[in-house]
């Protein structure tokens, strides 16, 4: 059997190896998700609950070991990890009970004698395949309510982050065998493997535009349900009555949050002119005291970036923009006290062209151009000159700049001055190329379920629009 | 003048005993109309009975109620002319305003006939070989209350969702302000043959008569009023002491309309306004505590003072009054009582006398009148209903939040301030069923009306609306065919 080694980016060590899936092995997770469907789908939904609350248990006792592994492979800093755990172990608790509260909706019927109502169902076996960032977030946010709903599911981890995921299958030992598979390799082999699959029902995918495409488009031959949540390029504006000091770090925060690599990272901040200077300033000085470090050290504020590739995609769009003119204010380079690791110093630049290619597609590292802009209108008008439509933020107190940005720029979450935050009850998900569907919330569940509508007439009898039509006067 | 008759099973009964409807801006006698008996009111509700339990109605389905209430809709569009002069004629608002109402009559039963096919219950995963659900099915007889201050609309906002449920309806207007309501009865009974006789009665007649007999009615299963909170008090007394009908009451405020200094002049001094000298002052929702931060209170005050000279008295007939008389001479001595408590307890800052002109005279008018004092005053503590104000002066927010909450009402509130954080927090911390943000009095079919603490029980308009007038029934069905083997 072949195998993938995962490194650790802080080091470059091997920190382990996994299985290098095949598309063997991809059949044998269906057709034990698809044999596990037959019966999951009718366990009562208090007692899916139950087991998804001892999975949220499952996940909360093995917090630290966890947040360890994710620190490891995935290299954020290990508080970031340690609150990851938490926030996947919520989503479960979140959903374990939703599936109790509704099924369906009974509706108004066209005629007195008959009963209308509509039932939720299961899909049938869902591929969730989850990218690199958040590996254990993002896979709640699609295992929990695809459990709930009575799907049963296989996991694609990243090849780059799997280990933490391998590590949960002593979580989800509580639940009968087969509801929840773990196939570990590449996504051009055993990933495709899935989506193409004739007996998965629904893929749900977190990952780039470019996987996202090519996932949607073999979907789409066999008409297959997919979500799609893609990248995203979020702006942040920073309005002239805004708290500067507060503004500042929350912008450096939400640019350099694991080193920049979140699909809601705010990628583009848009200030006022009129206090463009005096934020740059504060922005500057504080990215300069951030501690970049092994994400194991208990100071450390930015772990390294995922992999080579990604440094240096992030290094070149930084040198195209500062060839086109931009000035880097600290950073825009690879961090050289380092010998080993992929760290790269957060980086403030202004001057920055909006058609640059580190402002028009989403950059993935710790980057934060900073772009002046003359008023309100002139902010929203940059924000929504993107082909995404995920995430966006703004600071301030003024009421009708807040609620301006709220309806017209186009983003499926909008934070008024406090950036990147979620909640489990609250829909999370793009507009435009950043995807199709929504995570989290009752919408979240819905995405798992299929609806049918019973139509049931408790009077048998011939019905008057029935052949013959000689006899048939039309709807009265 | 012919005696208005009641409306009851789609035919015109007379009665023993009559009443006189007068124009409160003249004084003359409008109409004479049937005054109900507790046997009239009877009579109403076992029409309405036989045809919620017997009558075609029952087996309507929600796209024939639908069509029903659009057909509604449309007689008080076609009419809005008519029904707007009668109302202005009745209780004396300005006929834009009564153009206005009728205009959000006729949306209400719109509303309420789109929303007929939308009401759902659920479908219920329960851990058992079985289907549950809920079917959402009317109460059944619904006796309808309303009040004087905005008759035909408030009649819209009873009888759309009553209709839209499966209810049958026994209405029943003020006794000073019936004649929109019998001319709507009227074009209900000329132009919609599909409704079955007995869906809608109207009764005319006082509260402790006709009132009392729908609110003590073993045979009706829902009242919805509407009117003051005493009144209210004594209905639950009369519901909990019959068949324990379910019960919506929309009562009293005392609502407090609060100007943080930062908030726009103009608009604060437009708003403030607005929002307490609108329909006369008899709102429900009237700003009738203005609530100024100490550095803006002289500033606003002094503006209002200005604003309201302007405010033009006059026959509500003419489209250029501003204010109306009060609906009758009772409520008139009612608010004029209140005005001379507030010279006592309170600093008269503006108007508080009846207007002199000689073309004024005969009817029921009162000069808008604004009161200085503090929350402990009666004027700020007891519902008016009538164009008298009282300003608070507030120290801060922590002061201003206080003073607001400080009633036993929680009908509706208004902030205004440009800062955004000081308004989400006053908006979380306000006691009341509406709180509106830098505007007073929007009111729309879409959202739901209705109060905290002693302004009432339950909501108005919206979907919460018609769930007033629903029962919810559950339905387990189990599939499972083997003996339980319990014995």
């Amino acid at each position: 059997m072949q195998s993938i080694d995962v490194i650790n980016p802080a080091n470059e060590e091997i920190i382990g190896q996994v299985a290098r899936g095949t598309a063997e092995d991809a059949d044998r997770a269906v057709h034990d998700a698809r044999e596990a469907f037959r019966k999951w789908r009718w366990v009562p939904a208090v007692e899916k609950g139950a087991m998804l609350h001892a999975i949220a248990s499952g996940l909360r006792a093995k917090q630290q070991e966890l947040a360890v592994i994710m620190t490891r492979e995935g290299g954020k800093p290990f508080c970031e990890n340690r609150d990851e755990v938490e926030w996947a172990a919520s989503c479960f608790d979140y959903y374990a009970e939703i599936g109790r509260n509704s099924r369906g909706s009974s509706l108004p019927p066209s005629f007195e004698h008959q009963v209308n109502f509509t039932i939720k169902e299961p899909y049938g076996v869902v591929a969730a395949i989850i990218p690199w960032n958040y590996p254990l977030l993002l896979l709640s946010w699609k295992v929990a309510p695809a459990l709930a709903a009575g799907n049963t599911v296989i996991i694609k981890p990243s090849e780059e982050t799997p280990l933490a995921t391998l590590t949960l299958a002593g979580v989800f030992a509580n639940l009968p065998r087969g509801v929840v598979n773990i196939v570990t390799g590449y996504g051009e082999e055993v990933g495709e493997c899935l989506v193409k699959h004739p007996e998965t029902d629904l893929v749900a995918l977190t990952g780039s535009v470019e996987t996202g495409k090519r996932v949607g488009q073999l979907c789409a031959e066999q008409v297959k349900k997919v979500h799609l949540e893609l990248g995203g390029n979020d702006p942040f504006i920073v309005c002239s009555d805004a708290d500067l000091e507060i503004a500042a770090r929350a912008a450096c925060w939400a640019a350099y949050l694991n080193s920049g690599q979140v699909c809601t990272g705010a990628k583009r901040l848009y200030v006022f002119e009129s206090i463009a200077d005096e934020f740059t300033r504060r922005v500057v000085e504080f990215t300069r005291s951030l501690k970049l470090g092994n994400g194991m050290e208990p100071d450390t504020d930015i772990g390294p970036v995922i992999n080579l590739r990604q440094l240096e995609d992030l290094h070149s769009r930084v040198e195209e923009a500062a060839r086109e003119g931009a000035h880097i204010l600290t950073g825009g380079r690879r961090a050289p006290q380092f010998k080993k690791g992929f760290f790269y110093e957060p980086t403030v630049m202004v001057d920055v062209r909006q058609n640059t290619r580190l402002v028009s597609s989403e950059t993935f590292g710790p980057i934060l151009p900073i772009m002046r802009v003359r008023d309100i209108d002139h902010a929203i008008e940059l924000a929504n000159d993107s082909k995404y439509g995920l995430g966006a933020n703004i600071y301030t107190n003024n009421m009708e700049w807040a609620m301006k940005a709220m309806d017209r720029i186009t983003a499926g979450t909008f934070w008024i001055n406090d950036p990147l935050t979620d909640n489990d009850a609250g829909p999370f998900g793009g507009m435009r190329q950043t995807g199709h569907s929504r995570e989290l919330g009752e919408e979240g569940l819905d995405e798992f379920r299929e609806t049918k509508h019973v139509h049931l007439d408790y009077k048998q009898e011939l019905k008057p629009y029935w052949f013959p039509y000689s006899k048939y006067n039309g709807l009265t | 003048m012919s005696v208005q008759k009641h409306y009851i099973n789609n035919e015109w009964v007379s009665s023993k005993k009559t009443r006189e409807i007068v124009n409160p801006f003249n004084g003359e006698t409008l109409a004479v109309v049937a005054e109900a008996t507790r046997n009239d009111a009877d009579s109403a509700i076992a029409a309405a009975r036989e045809a919620f339990d017997r009558g075609p109605w029952r087996e309507s389905t929600a796209q024939q109620r639908g069509r029903i209430l659009f057909a509604m809709a449309g007689l008080v569009r076609k009419h809005a002319a008519m029904l707007a002069e009668l109302e202005t004629l009745n209780c004396g608002k300005p006929i834009v305003e009564s153009e206005f109402d009728v205009n959000d009559t006729a949306s209400c039963f719109e509303y309420y006939g789109g929303l007929a096919t939308k009401i759902h219950g659920e479908t219920l995963p329960v851990p058992d070989n079985a289907i549950n659900m809920t079917l959402r099915e009317p109460i059944g007889v619904a006796g309808l209350i309303v009040p004087w201050n905005y008759p035909l609309l408030l009649a819209a906002w009873k009888l759309g969702p009553a209709l839209a449920a499966g209810c049958t309806a026994v209405l029943k207007p003020a006794e000073q302000t019936p004649l929109t309501t019998l001319a709507f009865a009227r074009l209900v009974q000329e132009n919609i043959p599909d409704l079955p006789p007995g869906v809608v009665n109207v009764i005319t007649g006082d509260g402790p008569a006709a009132g009392r007999a729908i609110v003590e009615s073993m045979n009706v299963d829902k009242v919805a009023f509407t009117g003051g909170t005493e009144t209210g008090r004594e209905v639950l007394k009369g519901v909990a002491n019959s068949n324990l009908k379910k019960v919506s009451l929309e009562l009293g405020g005392k609502s407090p309309n609060i100007f943080f200094s930062d908030a726009d002049l103009d608009a604060a001094t437009d708003g403030a306004l607005f929002g307490v000298f609108i329909n006369q002052g008899e709102v429900c929702s009237a700003g009738s505590r203005i609530l100024i931060q100490q550095d803006l209170f002289r500033k606003l005050t002094s503006r209002m003072k200005d604003m309201m000279a302007k405010i033009r008295l006059g026959d509500p007939m003419n489209r250029d009054t501003k204010m109306g008389p009060l609906v009758s001479k009772e409520h008139l001595e009612r608010v004029e009582g209140y005005i001379a408590i507030g010279r006592k307890e309170a600093k008269l800052i503006a108007g508080g006398r009846r207007p002199s002109s000689k073309e004024l005279k005969n009817g029921y008018f009162v000069e808008p009148t604004m009161f200085e004092c503090d929350n402990k005053a009666r004027i700020a503590r007891e519902e008016i209903f009538g164009p008298v104000v009282a300003c608070i002066p507030f120290k801060n927010e922590d002061d201003a939040l206080q003073i607001a909450n400080d009633t036993p009402y929680g009908l509706a509130a208004a902030v205004w301030s440009r800062d955004i954080f000081r308004c989400l927090r006053m908006v979380k911390s306000l006691r009341a069923g509406i709180v509106w943000v830098n505007t007073m009095q929007p009111c729309y079919v879409e959202a739901p009306w209705g109060g905290y603490k002693q302004s009432g029980h339950g909501r108005e308009l919206s979907l919460h609306g018609v769930e007033e007038f629903l029962e919810t029934k559950q339905v387990h069905i189990n599939l499972s065919e083997r003996p339980i083997g319990w014995y």
